[in-house]
């Protein structure tokens, strides 16, 4: 017995953990792309306190490693991939599973599908550019600062690359914690309340979520015999009506605070504001899509009967989030709010594109959550850059900023124009392919209202509460021929409103920040962008261009991937067989091939 | 087989046959650490004065640590069951607790140098105390009969009295130990009345016996005799119940908690709000699972019965005790509040544990919970007990102002324990947690008895309350500016790094590696002797499911071995 426990099982694991990965002939890595920054964490404690620019440099150095290794998954990963029947995704590059917990069935388990590969890259093509521009902006603690950035890439890559759930909540929990000191040690005047009530609030959404990975999880072993927390494992387990409601609105509730869809967002702008620019950046950057990114890959598939139920009730939260965000930063006096608002507008249009359940508007989803990822953090670099040469961020201090810094200034219209929704930019793409399909959804609309009531159980004669349906479904049949729905529309043209919002509030602070009578004393004697400052600007306005100019570079690989969430979703939603109809879509609607240059060419005439 | 080995050996040279011998095994953890305490009275009377004692916490800890290896050793032993005429078990659980409480022990210990220099009491007693108190709370964990639990009761207890009240010269102090003593005193009282009255009913004090009596009582077919009996059964079983829910901290037998914790030593409150529970904790489930674990006392499903008592403390523990930690500005008294928390966790396990037999196993939730608790909160009051503001040790938030950049290592080990502790993944207090609730939500998913998911939910959303003030220490110590003019000082002396980083160490491989805890507690549950027939048919299946595990584990095992590298 004795040799059963403590050091020779730590060790019989680790063993057990390099074999599968040597089995497969193949590098690991997901594995390596995950933890390589935690090596970077180890470099730095060991590195003596005071040497700030040794820190900065070894972190830099790490985050670059990174992000190479990770232009090594995108190269092998394939798209052509053949995809599985009947599952809601295909990984590639598939590491383990190996049991990790045996007892409670937890296996470390990674895998990359399209939906995840293009979160990965935008992860660790941001860490660098933010290093970088924390050179100048850090000035205490900051090896301290380097290894919570350092921290938080590892937790938000593998929170993207786990397969198993178990191990992709304690990632996910894990992003909490450098969040948290990033917001509160670095952070501005209120940085202590918004650094607990982004922990809190988050911390709320993930515990009952996790009450709800344990039922399910009880299920699989209610059901196979064998307790197990691989997602492939949760997502066949068969769950009731009622039961898909409830776990589906833990597991929602988590992701819309994480996102923040409308209600949940009031601990965003707080957070964005008081955070430094490096933890703006991969708060709006990388973690936001977090929220978005769990809705897809957990709570949509696991709970489809649910999700049909609660589609058009999170779409109109998604239209109140766009047009909310944006009248409010509209009103917004400080540059900061404005961009932390437009966030909420954005990710608005994101929620909505996901829950239309449409090719066009689920892959403009996911563009969204890239370009707001570019679009967004480099508006949250250019408002660091102005606030570390003139200590506030008040629009009323500017003024005219363009005669004094000219290269800036151009860097930051074509960011402005991006977040904007200017065709040829990142921005645009995404929302056109969100509206576009969203418009066409058949899952937004109201006619199943749903109410509770008590009724009485059939077999044991308790009383209890279930959702009922008031109203029955039109059969599938009369459905497939139907045009869309007339809510579809009304969201879809409600949102559009956003866009044209968005257009308003980004170009007037941009005017009266750039433009205008250079009429105060500081403003004349800004410097302009010094060549490290341009060595993190100039990617990402490049990026924003790459992304608006070849968009098929990166929605071709996201389409297997759309196409079978699609598939699935249909063959498992019970109540509504045939109305995503991906196959059928193929052949009519959408033209094989670059998916939306037809579309594009109809916008250009 | 090491232990088996030794078995044999020591009964030839005994002249002893092995169940003998076995007897004897079964009180060795308990028996070094005794001696040890008495040899640390003869050191320290022999002790130069004006020299440091610091040798004393190595030789204690480094004793503890051979008794913890004793019970680890002994984890093989085949002759498991009761000892000295029914007096002791010799079983896996209460090895798993005397491993706890040596551990418990030996950090505290090895924490008490830097306090002594920060408070300037450096008196050779305290190893003592802490020494004795450990050996009560090694044979509370194996007390089979209900006169050794309580005689162990008190050998644990009046010790922890005598460290309440350490700093003598302080009056919280003196107020902590007449508040502790009296109210101990008090609870000990009652329990043993409880005690007086099931022998009164059963005429045994023998836990199985108890447990077989009970029952013949119980389901007597005369109404008029099982009715008469009744209540005297409810009200002793309620008044032991109240003596260990004493000890352990539970609503409503908290109240001497807070002024306890802030006025006593803090290495000693690492200690008592740690082994002292796993103690109660242990002879509590001895007592509920073996001597009542009738159905009919059980209540639960099958009408009112100490299961409804324990559900009910579990969820008052868990919400007065997070909600009132918020309030506190006393670092020491949060973390008292937060140990009354605790204590509601531990409660939840046992509660859905002992929801049917069936759950029997699922026990060791408890039992692992204790030991991320344990490395937990001795780390946490390791760090404060090393931290010193003004000439005396830190206390309430303020002083830790700006602490943790000043002192990088206090502040990293403070934050994973407080992490850790608010169950926050990837540290131990996580994986305690999850499983702890887990346990419930199965209980729940598999019965139909929803009143057990309503718990977990209850507990989940108090710890939330838990994470909000285990971050206002970090917010102390990170985000609020160092008092310029304060004098503060770190005293990390060699023994109190030991203790911290073991401490880090082992919350950090029971967040990461939780396998081999998980299976101990599971084994020790399996191991645990007494319960009635019914529960020992699950305690076979249990054995099976771990055999199989390890089989399937072994030949994965092999396989990942011949796999050709490269």
């Amino acid at each position: 017995m004795l040799e059963a426990m403590g050091l020779t099982t730590l060790f019989s694991s680790f063993l057990a953990l390099g074999a599968p990965l040597t089995e497969a002939g193949t590098f690991p890595w997901l594995s390596v792309v995950t933890f390589a920054p935690l090596l970077g964490v180890i470099a730095l404690m060991l590195m003596p306190k005071e040497q700030d620019q040794a820190a900065r440099t070894t972190a830099l150095i790490f985050t670059i490693g990174t992000f190479i290794i990770s232009l090594g998954v995108m190269v092998f990963f394939d798209p052509q991939m053949t995809l599985l029947r009947g599952a809601p995704f295909t990984f590639q590059m598939v590491e383990g599973p190996v049991n990790w917990i045996p007892m409670l069935g937890i296996h470390y388990a990674l895998g990359v599908d399209g939906i995840s590969l293009w979160l990965i890259m935008l992860t660790t093509f941001l860490m660098p550019i933010v290093i970088l521009s924390t050179y100048s902006a850090v000035g205490k603690h900051v090896k301290e600062y380097m290894i919570c950035l350092l921290l938080l890439e590892t937790a938000m890559l593998g929170a993207l690359v786990s397969l198993d759930v178990f191990l992709f909540y304690i990632f996910w929990e894990m992003m909490l914690i450098p969040m948290y000191f990033i917001i509160g040690i670095w952070g501005g005047e209120d940085r202590i309340q918004a650094a607990v009530k982004f922990f809190i609030y988050t911390l709320v959404g993930s515990l009952l979520m996790l009450i709800a990975i344990l039922y399910v999880y009880f299920k699989v072993g209610a059901q196979t015999g064998e307790y197990s927390f691989l997602f492939a494992d949760l997502a066949a387990v068969q769950l009731s009506y009622n039961e898909q409601i409830w776990l589906f609105l833990a597991f929602a509730l988590a992701f819309a605070i994480k996102v923040p869809l409308f209600p949940f967002h009031t601990w965003l702008p707080l957070a964005h504001v008081q955070a430094p620019t490096a933890g703006s950046v991969v708060l709006a950057g990388v973690m936001l899509k977090m929220g978005t990114y769990g809705l897809l890959r957990y709570a949509f598939p696991l709970f489809p009967d649910a999700f049909k139920v609660f589609a058009p009730y999170i779409a109109v939260l998604a239209v109140v989030g766009i047009i909310y965000g944006a009248i409010v930063a509209m009103v917004q006096p400080d540059v900061k709010k404005i961009v932390a608002y437009s966030s909420v507008s954005h990710l608005g249009f994101c929620v909505l594109g996901l829950v239309a359940m449409t090719p066009q508007a689920l892959q403009g989803g996911l563009f969204i959550m890239l370009a707001h990822g570019i679009a967004t953090g480099g508006l949250f670099l250019a408002v660091g850059i102005l606030y570390e040469r003139r200590h506030t961020k008040k629009i009323a201090a500017f003024g005219g900023v363009a005669k004094s810094m000219p290269v800036f200034s151009a860097l930051f219209m074509v960011i402005v124009m991006a977040s904007v929704g200017l065709p040829g930019l990142n921005g645009f793409v995404g929302e056109f392919l969100t509206l576009i399909g969203s418009s066409r959804s058949h899952f937004l609309y109201f006619n199943k209202p749903i109410t509770a009531q008590s009724v009485r159980n059939a077999e044991t004669g308790e009383l209890g509460w279930a959702w009922l349906e008031n109203t029955t479904m039109p059969s599938p049949d009369s459905l497939q021929h139907v045009g869309p729905e007339i809510t579809a529309i009304i969201l879809t043209a409600v949102a559009t409103l956003g866009v044209i919002f968005a257009a308003a509030y980004l170009l007037w602070m941009w005017r009266r920040v750039m433009f205008g009578p250079l009429d105060k004393e500081e403003n004349k004697q800004l410097k302009d962008l010094n060549a490290r400052e341009l060595t993190y600007m100039i990617p990402m306005v490049l990026m924003a261009v790459f992304m608006g100019v070849f968009p098929n570079f990166f929605l071709s690989r996201m389409e297997p991937a759309v196409h079978q969430f699609l598939t699935y979703m249909d063959q498992n939603i019970t109540t509504a067989k045939g109305v995503v109809r991906v196959e059928g879509m193929d052949a009519q609607v959408l033209p094989k091939g670059p998916m939306i240059s037809s579309d594009k060419e109809e916008e250009a005439h | 087989m090491l232990s088996n080995l030794l078995i044999t050996q020591f009964s030839t040279l005994a002249l002893l046959t092995p169940p003998v011998a076995a007897e004897y095994m079964a009180l060795v953890p308990g028996a070094i650490v005794s001696v040890l305490a008495l040899i640390i009275i003869l050191v320290d009377s022999f002790h130069r004065p004006g020299t440091r004692r610091d040798y004393l916490a190595y030789f204690s800890a480094i004793g503890l640590a051979l008794a913890g290896f004793s019970a680890y050793v002994l984890w093989d032993n085949t002759l498991a069951g009761p000892v000295f005429n029914g007096m002791l078990y010799l079983d896996k659980f209460g090895l798993f607790f005397a491993i706890l409480a040596c551990l418990a022990g030996g950090l505290a210990v090895l924490q008490a140098p830097s306090y002594m220099r920060l408070v300037r009491m450096d008196r050779g007693e305290y190893y003592m105390l802490v020494l004795f108190s450990v050996a009560g709370a090694i044979f509370m964990a194996n007390a089979a009969d209900m006169l050794t639990l309580f005689i162990a009761l008190e050998v644990m207890s009046i010790p922890v009295y005598c460290l309440a009240g350490y700093l003598r010269r302080d009056g919280r102090s003196a107020e902590a130990a007449l508040k502790y003593f009296i109210l101990g005193a008090f609870s000990a009282g009652l329990m043993l009345y409880g005690i007086s009255l099931i022998y009164g009913v059963t005429g045994t004090t023998s836990l199985e016996f108890i447990g077989r009596n009970l029952s013949i009582i119980i389901h007597d077919p005369d109404p008029a005799g099982a009715l008469a009996s009744g209540n005297l059964i409810t009200v002793g079983m309620l008044l032991i119940f109240s003596g260990f829910a004493f000890k352990i901290a539970a609503v409503p037998f908290h109240i001497w908690t807070p002024d306890v914790y802030t006025g006593s030593p803090a290495p000693a409150v690492g200690y008592m709000s740690t082994a002292v529970k796993a103690g109660a904790i242990a002879a509590m489930l001895r007592v509920l699972l073996i001597a009542f674990e009738d159905p009919v006392l059980r209540g639960g499903f099958n009408g009112f019965g100490w299961l409804d008592v324990v559900f009910f403390c579990a969820a008052a523990s868990m919400v007065l005790g997070n909600v009132v930690a918020i309030m506190q500005k006393n670092v020491k008294r949060m973390l008292a509040y937060s140990s009354i928390a605790h204590a509601g966790y531990l409660l939840v396990g046992v509660a859905a544990s002992s929801a049917s037999p069936e759950f029997f196993l699922h026990h060791d939730t408890v039992l692992f919970y204790l030991a991320t608790y344990t490395a937990g909160t001795v780390g946490a009051f390791g760090v404060l007990s090393i931290l010193g503001k003004n000439g005396r040790p830190v206390e309430t938030y303020d002083d830790l102002a700006g602490l943790g950049l000043k002192y990088p290592v206090a502040g990293v080990l403070m934050g994973l324990f407080m992490f850790s502790s608010a169950g926050v993944p990837p540290f131990g207090g996580f994986v305690g947690k999850l499983y702890i609730f887990s346990s419930a939500v199965q209980v729940g998913n598999t019965t139909g008895e929803f009143s057990f998911i309503g718990l977990a939910l209850v507990g989940v959303l108090s710890s939330v309350a838990g994470a909000y003030y285990y971050l206002k220490v970090l917010v102390s110590m990170y985000m609020k500016k160092a008092d310029e003019k304060a004098d503060t000082e770190m005293v990390m002396t060699s023994s109190a790094k030991v203790s911290l980083f073991a401490s880090a160490l082992l919350t950090l491989a029971l967040g990461i590696f939780p396998g081999f805890a998980i299976e101990m507690a599971r084994e020790s549950m399996v191991d645990f002797q007494g319960p009635s027939a019914t529960t020992q048919k699950v305690q076979e299946q249990g054995r099976q499911q771990l055999e199989e595990m390890r089989q399937k584990e072994a030949s994965s095992r092999v396989v990942a071995d011949g796999v050709p590298q490269g």
